[in-house]
This record gives structure tokens, sequence and C-alpha cells, in this order.
């Protein structure tokens, strides 16, 4: 939290500062008040140049006018505030759940990696289904056994598929079973960064010796590497100090290492030399079993037929689908109405949007014609057998009820008929979806196929 | 001929909150952004078009934030040309991204968000970011960011319409400490882009014209001053 004097100061100048500036430069700074004056901490070196340069004028005069009797320096650093240890003078005022404090300390103190397995990512928590049931086995292997089992261990597959869930849960089984392991995960992104850091410190030797020391080094996202050389031979050293020294060591990579373009021979081959397994795209049950328990670990309460649906419609990876959970649940904690189906269709109307521009007339044509076991091509004929009449009466309704088009444009899909015929088609079928169960259940077949 | 006074150079725009953005049908959107600041963790996604509310909200996280004592930071990034500005900003407990997909398509933008969105995921902190188009059409090539821009809940904002339209307007104009009567911002709704934004700075200038003028705001005066360019 910060000083009485900064806050003083930030009323004054969120007067003088346009908000759209202010929020960009001055709410990112925090105060720190020493002997030495006041300490303002900006997050990066650009926020700092550019608060030196456009606004320090103006906060010393501000903090002076405070001040008056005795002059404030006023000091720019990088930096932030300590999570943990909250300013008596400040944080500790303000009411319990207005305090900023986190469990854990991040402030980076200039050290490498500061590794942050998330606690959450176990094997309990992983939901096993066809499509990851190798690489689960082959992780919790690694786990009991690390160093021992398979070094390296590779786990490749699409984004979104829960491969830095494997990697954090590998980490947090060896950290369980040998609490004082040292066990580092960071994204590729930082391995370079931290290795470009060392280099402009002249500090290489202390990140050599820092990332060599480690019991398990979880590296994900590997990919990124390409086409870096000096990061890929660093860590190529690093990669074979760490197997002689039985250390393990665990990368997740977007495709089979073989494919990745921009990466050196030598390092291809070597990650090759322990196990590689893939993730596939969880299959409908494995979406819908993990779907139930990220909303069980949300406390929301929700209906499998509505698991079903979101399952069903979001197809792509595991973070989308959280994603349109998440959606799902702050409307129902927004609403407060409980969730079922027509819920989630109408919590979700934006996002399913995107995927409706794909419900097509000609696909609802293809996936009636499927149904019914007729061609596309009888559709569109001017044939009036009850056996091709009804199955094109369905079409047209599904049409007008899936799609924008004009009763008018459905005609003219259907072989060229008229409005009119359209619009006794969907009158036709509203009827017969009360008195026909079979057309009822025809009906809601088709729409359910063509809406996932 | 009598001269104008003349207004102060510096009109600053009103400082937006989450008190003075006029829900119409975002009110849910309102409150995810509002809960998000709250918590100050996890990861929101705002889309719509220019005018419907999304720098509202992102500076209205960060202020609210920052109030509770937390460090937050609105950055419009079609301003920057330099990724290097978005080095360490996971020490904040709150970053806002407004036009996010300005940089779509290009390589070391894309790199540095996809890095971004990871450092502030695994430090527990809050992202919140606008784009003009839902994620998956955004335009970003790298499919390890995109998957990632749907992590979290995504809202489509839409303009407001009709009477939040109005209600916005004047409460714009209030504060600006200016009285807009309901039946002048109606005129302004007839012959302008039913743009907030747009209308906003429209309001900015009336505002300074009546500054100037020393007049109220009413019909025949927004005539005068606008009629010019009608």
């Amino acid at each position: 939290m910060n000083t009485p004097l900064w806050q003083k100061c930030l009323a004054r100048l969120e007067n003088e500062i346009p908000p759209q500036q202010f929020n960009t430069w001055i709410r990112p700074l925090h105060a720190v008040r020493d002997e030495e004056g006041l300490k303002l901490l900006a997050p990066n070196r650009f926020v700092l140049d550019w608060v030196r340069e456009h606004y320090i004028g103006k906060i010393h005069e501000t903090v002076s006018l405070f001040e008056p009797e005795r002059p404030v320096t006023v000091r720019l650093e990088v930096g932030s505030r300590p999570r943990e240890a909250s300013d008596p003078a400040g944080e500790a005022s303000l009411p319990p759940e207005r305090r900023f404090t986190r469990q854990e300390d991040r402030a980076r103190g200039g050290a490498f990696g500061n590794s942050t397995l998330n606690p959450e990512f176990t094997f309990e928590s992983f939901v096993e289904g066809k499509s990851n049931q190798l690489a689960k086995a082959a992780s919790m292997q690694v786990g009991e056994n690390p160093g021992g089992a398979y070094n390296p261990l590779f786990i490749y597959g699409g984004v979104g598929l829960g491969k830095t869930h494997l990697m954090h849960a590998v980490g947090n089984h060896i950290l369980r079973r040998n609490r004082n392991a040292r066990v580092i995960y960071l994204h590729s992104e930082r391995f370079v960064a931290d290795m470009v850091k060392a280099l402009q410190h002249n500090a290489i030797n202390e990140f050599k010796r820092y990332y060599r020391s480690v019991d398990a080094l979880l590296i994900d996202d590997i990919q990124f590497f390409a086409g870096k050389e000096r990061s890929q031979e660093e860590f190529f050293h690093t990669f074979n100090a760490l197997l002689e020294g039985q250390q393990q060591v665990v990368l997740t990579c977007d495709r089979y290492p073989r494919e990745v373009d921009g990466l050196e021979e030598r390092l291809k081959s070597r990650f090759g030399w322990g196990l590689t397994v893939a993730i596939e795209p969880p299959e409908l049950e494995t979406r819908v079993a993990i779907l139930m328990t990220k909303a069980q670990q949300m406390r929301l309460e929700m209906p499998s037929e509505v698991a079903f649906f979101i399952a069903k419609r979001i197809q792509s990876n595991i973070r989308e689908l959280e994603g349109a959970l998440k959606r799902v649940a702050a409307a129902a904690r927004f609403s407060g109405r409980p969730v079922d189906l027509d819920f989630a269709r109408e919590a979700l109307r934006d996002l399913l949007a995107v995927q409706d521009k794909l419900v097509s007339i000609d696909n609802i044509q293809k996936t009636v014609a499927e149904y019914y076991k007729i061609r596309v091509a009888d559709l569109l004929s001017p044939r009036r057998s009850r056996s091709i009449a009804r199955p094109r009466q369905i079409a047209m309704a599904l049409a007008k009820e899936l799609t924008q088009h004009s009763l008018p444009e459905i005609g003219d899909a259907f072989g060229g008929r008229d409005h009119t015929t359209v619009l006794h088609a969907c009158r036709k079928i509203a009827e017969l979806r009360e008195t026909d169960l079979r057309i009822q259940e025809d009906y809601t077949n088709l729409l359910r196929t063509l809406t996932t | 001929m009598k001269a104008r006074q003349l207004p102060l150079a510096v009109q600053l725009p009103a400082a937006a909150d989450f008190a003075t953005f006029v829900p119409g049908p975002n009110a849910e959107a309102l409150a995810a952004v509002a809960r998000l600041a709250e918590t100050a963790a996890g990861a929101l996604c705002l889309h719509g078009p220019r005018g419907s509310g999304r720098t509202h909200l992102l500076q209205a996280a960060v202020r609210d934030v920052h109030r509770r004592g937390g460090q937050a930071m609105y950055l419009a990034l079609p301003e920057w040309r330099d990724p290097g500005l978005l080095e360490g900003l996971e020490v904040l407990d709150l970053v806002a991204l407004d036009g996010m997909d300005r940089h779509a398509g290009d390589p070391r933008w894309e790199e540095a968000l996809f890095d971004l969105f990871n450092r502030l995921r695994e430090g527990g902190r809050a992202l919140v970011f606008a784009l003009d188009r839902p994620p998956a059409e955004a335009g970003f090539r790298l499919p390890d960011l995109t998957s990632r821009l749907g992590w979290g809940p995504v809202y489509a904002l839409r303009p407001l319409r009709g009477p939040a339209l109005v209600e916005a307007l004047q409460r714009h104009a209030r504060l600006r400490g200016l009285e807009l009567p309901a039946d002048v911002a109606t005129y302004l709704l007839r012959r302008e882009r039913r743009d907030l934004a747009h209308l906003v700075a429209l309001l900015d200038r009336l505002d300074r014209a009546a500054l100037a003028a020393r007049r109220r705001l009413t019909i025949p005066f927004v005539r005068e001053v606008l009629g010019g360019e009608a």
C-alpha cells in the first residue's frame, strides 16, 4: 500500500493528469517512504523512463506542496512492493477484504527462474480419458521415479489440451515425495529471457550453476526455442548436464520434436532419448467429465445435460471449454438463476454465434439427407412423395430456425421453391411436432446434431 | 461584435469508473469486470465495436484496483510499437490492455502478449483486455495465444441504444458539470452517429462552446455550434 504522502499526491495528480495517462503511468507506481525521501517503484524500465520524462516535475511539485518545510527527494526505481510484508501504515489499516496481499511472495529479487508450480495441478485433479491416458501414466511414472524412469519426458500435443497441467503434476508429485527437492517450472520464454539477462549482467556462470543444480527442470512450450540459437546452445549443455546427473527433465511442445522447425538436430535427437508421449484432443465423454469436475471445483450446480451441451459445442480445446464454463458460472452468479439448458444457451449466445455462422443451408440439407438416408438431390428435386417431402419440410423448418435466411432465400436454396411453400413447411412441421412423436424425435435429433 | 472568452485549453475527459458506466445491455459484463477487479485474479475478454464501453470498463477496473491499494495499469496498445513495454508487468495486480488485436499478426507482439499471459497467470494476477472482434476472429496467428484469449469468460459488449444512450450521455455531461436536458440529448442522437465515443467527443466540444459563450445547452445553441458542419 502507498504512503499517506503519496496518497495525498495521488488525489491531487488525478485532477491534473488526464485519466488515461493517469491510469497508464501513475496508477502502476508503488510508493515507499524511507529516510531518503519518497521512492516510486515502476513495474519496468519503460514506465520508469516515461514517468521520468513526462511527470517527474509535476510529482516533485506536488510532493513539495504537501511537505513545504523540508524538501523530500523523489527517486524512481524499477521494482514492486513486497507481497507479504504489508506496510503497517498503509495496507494494514484497510479492512481485510480490501488488502492486496497474496499467499506467496513473488518478489523476483534478481534470482533466476522463480519456480511457480501451481498446487492445483495434480494428478488427482487431472481428468483422464482415452486421449491423454498414456501421457498421464508416463507422467506418474516420472513423478514416482524422477531421473530414473524416463528422462527426458517429452509431452506433445495441440494448445490447451493439458500438457502444462501434467507437467505441474509431475513437479507437485516429486515435491510431495521429497519436500526438499528443487523443482523448477518455467516457460521456455523465461529461460531465454533469463539467459539474456545473465549474459547482459555477466552472470552466465551463475545461470549455469542455477539451472544445473535442480532436481527436476520442467520447461513448457519448447517450440519457442526455435530460431534462438544461443538459447538452444545453452539449453543443450544444461540438458546434458542434467541427464548426466540423473536429474529429471520434462519438456512440452505443441508438436512432435522432429517437426519443430528452427530447432537444432542434436537437440531434436536428444529429446527422443527418454519417452515421447502425445496428448490428443479429448473426446466428448472426457470433455463432459472435465466440465463436471471443474463445475464442482467452482461449486456450480450444473446438470449433466448442460455439460453435454457445452462439450458438444466447444470441441477445440480445454482452455476454451473452461472459458465457456466460467461464462456460464458468472451468468448464474449474476442472475441468481439455476443453470439449465436454456440458461446455458443464453449465456453462451455470443460465443456460439461465432460458430453458428457455420450452420448453413447446405449443411442442413446434407445432414437431413444423411439422417433420412436420401440424397441431397432428392431434397432439391420436384418429387413430392411422402418419403422425400417430409424430410424436405423438416430441412426447411430447420433452415428457418437455425439461419438468418429469409423465406424466399430458403425457397431458392431448395430447388427454387416459392416462399409460401417454405412457410407452409414451417407450419406443417410445427403442427406435426405436437402430434407426431416420430417427427418430434427426428426434429430434435437433427437440431442437436446441427447445433453441436 | 463581442470577442468570445477563450476557455481553458485543457479539458479533462471525465474519469471512468464503474459507477458512471451505464450498463444497458452490458450489465453482466459490468458485473464480471467489477468482480475481476475485486478479486484481482484471472482473465477476462471484452469485445465490441467502438463506443460500446470497452475503454470505460478497462479504466474503471484499473481505478478500482488502485483505490483498493493495489497496483494496476491501463495500456492502449495501438499507441505503442515496442512490445518491450509489456515486460515485468506481472508484478501488477491487474493489467488492462485496450485494442489488443491491433497488433495481431505481428509475431513480436504476439509472443510478448503470450508471454505476459503466462506470467500473469503463473502469478495469479488479473488481465482484462479488449478486442474489436471475438477472440477466434481477432486475427492472431499464434494458436497458443488465441487459445489463451478464451481462457476466462468472454463478453460481447453491445452499444447503448435509446434511453440508455440518453442516460449515458447525460451522465457524461454531469461529470463535466454540464446540464444536458433530455430533449437536447435526444436531438443529438437524432442528428449524430449513435456511438457513445463520438457523442462524448461532441459533448466536449459543446462543453467548450458553452463555457466560452456562457450559454446553457439548448437545442438552438447546439444547432448553432454544430450547425456549420451538419
